[in-house]
């Protein structure tokens, strides 16, 4: 008797465990819709061929308590307080959940949604980089830019992955605040979840890397002091009558996601920067 | 997985199970009693659409008056995939419940059918529904309300039963959705 007790509270044990384990299922998603929420292009009445959305990650500003764990972090990377993120690419996922409709029903179409975006410290804009229009191009999106063949009256549906737009934030970071060059790191993928010198490569190596820059002169960015995204700008473009319907999904890692968009409660955001970095004029 | 992955579980369950004494209603246990259930969950009407249907898992625990009338508490959760027009695409969602609820068992030899009654709380974890308006983006927490029944057979062991349950769960501030649940259990009474 006393050993099916035993059993029988083992067993409830487990039971509880799993449920519990189950309902604690940390880390849900939440599911951020952008403004507007269908971009469309090339439609009638003189309808352009590209249209944006913004969508933004609204993100509580720290508690003292959050405040003093960061500076332990910046402590223990040796780093500036200051340098160190409120908000951390380790305490979100974000990925981008699209859908292209094709509304031409004649003509096959080619689509692609060119991501960039905000964190607290830099906005990526391609065309700041760009000191002569005449001669420049701009640098690529910091993420998207493939192409996508939608199917005349056909209906597509993709995503760009976590790890795809955890890579564009270490490329913001990069080029913003580590002297990077954007075409040496969106065009290659990061070896580690660091963004690392360039003195650290191999001669002759064109992996990504920074050269330096204000907030981290050597070029060297730990994972845990890469911004995240706060802000993240959609760019649609296509040759047929489109429409795009996108949202974000977020997985927040640090319990200051503020999941109704309303913010009724009114909580204080850490808002994303709106200062377009300018990369330094060349040497005279 | 390996058929002999199989023999420790059976082996530890008729070990378990296994009672040689002639099963008699008047033996079979009844006082504390805990409840794991395995079964499907499916929304009904609109919210159907939205929902597949998902699997289900639940414990239930509480004691019985007498052994016609048992009052408890049932902690379940399950899995459904959204299929809201997509964007989002494939995403899942999970029902948390939590519910108090009274059974009364009508028992003849060892076979018994029961109907019960629930009250509660639910929530679901993401806000997926709220662009269908299932759920709005500042309530994602309901009140339950539910009830059914089902067949419960006893097993030789005086502890252990097992029975089939359905049961129907009304979900007010989900846009009044309703769903149905259907479950496998295995019951122990002390």
């Amino acid at each position: 008797m006393g050993t099916k007790l035993q059993d029988f509270r083992l067993g409830l044990g487990l039971s509880l465990a799993v449920a519990l384990g189950a309902a604690g299922c940390v880390d849900d998603p939440v599911y951020f819709d952008p403004t507007p929420g269908a971009i469309e292009v090339n439609g009638p009445g003189g309808m352009g061929g590209a249209a944006v959305s913004t969508v933004g990650v609204p993100v509580a500003v720290e508690t003292p308590d959050q405040t003093n764990e960061r500076i332990a972090l910046a402590t223990r990377l040796g780093l500036d307080p200051a340098v160190v993120p409120t908000v951390r690419r380790d305490q979100l996922d974000v990925e981008v959940e699209w859908t292209i409709k094709n509304l031409d029903p004649m003509q096959d179409g080619i689509a692609e949604i060119f991501i960039v975006g905000a964190n607290e410290f830099y906005r990526y804009n391609p065309m700041a980089f760009v000191v002569d229009p005449e001669e420049d191009a701009p640098p690529p999106p910091l993420a998207g830019g493939k192409p996508i063949e939608v199917a005349a009256d056909g209906v597509l549906s993709g995503v760009i992955h976590e790890e795809e737009i955890g890579e564009a934030a270490q490329d913001l970071d990069a080029i913003t605040r580590a002297g990077a060059l954007p075409l040496r790191v969106l065009l290659a993928r990061w070896p580690t979840p660091d963004v690392t010198s360039c003195a650290a490569l191999p001669t002759g190596s064109m992996g990504p890397c920074a050269v330096g820059g204000t907030e981290f002169p050597t070029g060297e960015i730990p994972s845990e002091a890469i911004a995240a995204f706060i802000s993240i700008d959609v760019t649609f473009t296509a040759d047929t009558h489109m429409v795009l319907e996108y949202v974000l999904r977020v997985r927040d890692h640090s319990d200051r996601l503020v999941a109704d968009p309303a913010n009724p409660a009114m909580v204080p955001l850490v808002p994303p920067s709106t200062t377009d970095y300018v990369p330094a004029p060349p040497p005279p | 997985m390996r058929p002999s992955a199989l023999v420790l579980p059976v082996l530890a369950a008729a070990v378990l199970l296994h009672d040689p004494r002639p099963a008699r209603a008047d033996e079979y246990s009844h006082g504390f009693y805990a409840e794991l259930g395995l079964g499907a969950h499916t929304f009904l009407g609109q919210t159907g659409q939205y929902a597949a249907v998902g699997p289900s898992f639940g414990i239930r625990s509480g004691y019985d008056l007498f052994s016609w009338l048992s009052l408890g508490a049932y902690l379940a959760g399950s899995t459904h995939e959204a299929t809201v027009p997509p964007p989002p695409d494939r995403e899942y969602f999970q029902l948390y419940t939590g519910a108090a609820e009274g059974r009364i068992t009508v028992r003849v030899r060892r076979l018994a059918l029961f109907a019960e009654g629930t009250l509660g709380a639910a929530a679901v974890s993401t806000n997926v529904l709220d662009r269908v308006a299932v759920t709005e983006p500042d309530s994602h927490l309901t009140m339950v309300f539910g009830g059914g029944g089902g067949l419960d057979y006893h097993i030789q062991n005086r502890h252990f039963s097992i029975g089939l349950a359905c049961d129907y769960a009304l979900y007010p501030s989900f846009d009044a959705s309703s769903a149905l649940n259907v479950r496998l259990y295995l019951r122990y009474a002390k």
